[in-house]
């Protein structure tokens, strides 16, 4: 795939690809603008290398949830080293908060931050992004088995602490 | 409302603050940056673990040095014989 296509492809899926990353990065904007213009450079570059093994999609949230990781490791560093602009985590904090305007979705956004990571990871790219729960666990890099065990517990947990709000 | 409705919602809300598709022209950080960093990192280590150190005597530690060589024990007298300083 040559530099336009690639362009093509990522400009398709920038708007789910937005919503991985801030889901990625416990929703928050500026980590995941971050995150992903680092994807879009890595994939543009050649560091990151489709080889069209699985589909575009699923290979590119595969690299967006491997770069926000690695992003999430150093975040203490960069937040203790690199303020942006005297701006400060209560700022972006509000930033987030913005997005969100409907209670009932803010509800699901703190029901979400108390499951575990893969939980919500696959309960995210199966309902928010309509991937079936094989694609889910392509992108996550786990079995169909394991993907589906932590889809049952998700969604159970998290249709009782809705219910339970 | 079911999972799918909460989610769709979520999504409908998150949509409408998708910033603007943009790429980078090209890559903030030039490829030669992190191996010259790593260079760096590892000559000032290499210099700090060869670098000589020098010791420095203050002249209260001469003065320590002095007195210890010059000491003698006070029953050095019942070593000494009757030859000592003849075959000096």
């Amino acid at each position: 795939m040559d530099r336009a296509e690639l362009e093509r492809q990522l400009q398709a899926f920038h708007a789910a690809s937005f919503a991985w990353a801030l889901a990625c990065c416990d929703r928050d904007r500026n980590d995941a603008e971050d995150v992903l213009q680092t994807v879009y450079v890595k994939v543009l570059e050649g560091k990151a290398r489709y080889e069209g093994r699985a589909a575009f999609r699923t290979w590119l949230f595969a690299v967006i949830r491997h770069t926000a990781a690695g992003y999430r490791r150093t975040r203490w560093l960069r937040l203790r080293f690199l303020p942006r602009n005297g701006d400060g985590i209560d700022e972006r904090e509000s930033a987030e908060r913005s997005l969100i305007r409907s209670e009932r979705a803010a509800a699901l956004v703190r029901a979400l931050a108390q499951l575990a990571r893969r939980q919500r990871e696959v309960l995210e790219l199966v309902f928010y992004h309509d991937m079936t729960i094989e694609q889910a666990g392509q992108t996550l890099g786990i079995s169909l088995g394991t993907a589906r065990v932590h889809y049952e517990r998700g969604k159970k947990r998290l249709a009782t602490m809705l219910e339970e709000r | 409302m079911n999972l799918r409705a909460r989610f769709a919602e979520l999504r409908e809300e998150e949509s409408r603050a998708v910033p603007r598709f943009k790429v980078a022209p090209e890559s903030r950080r030039p490829a030669w940056r992190r191996p010259a960093a790593l260079a760096f990192v590892l000559l000032i280590a290499v210099l700090l673990s060869t670098r000589p150190r020098r010791i420095s005597f203050t002249a209260e530690d001469r003065a320590a040095a002095r007195a210890v060589a010059t000491w003698h024990a006070p029953t050095d007298f019942l070593l000494r014989m009757p030859s000592t300083g003849v075959s000096r």
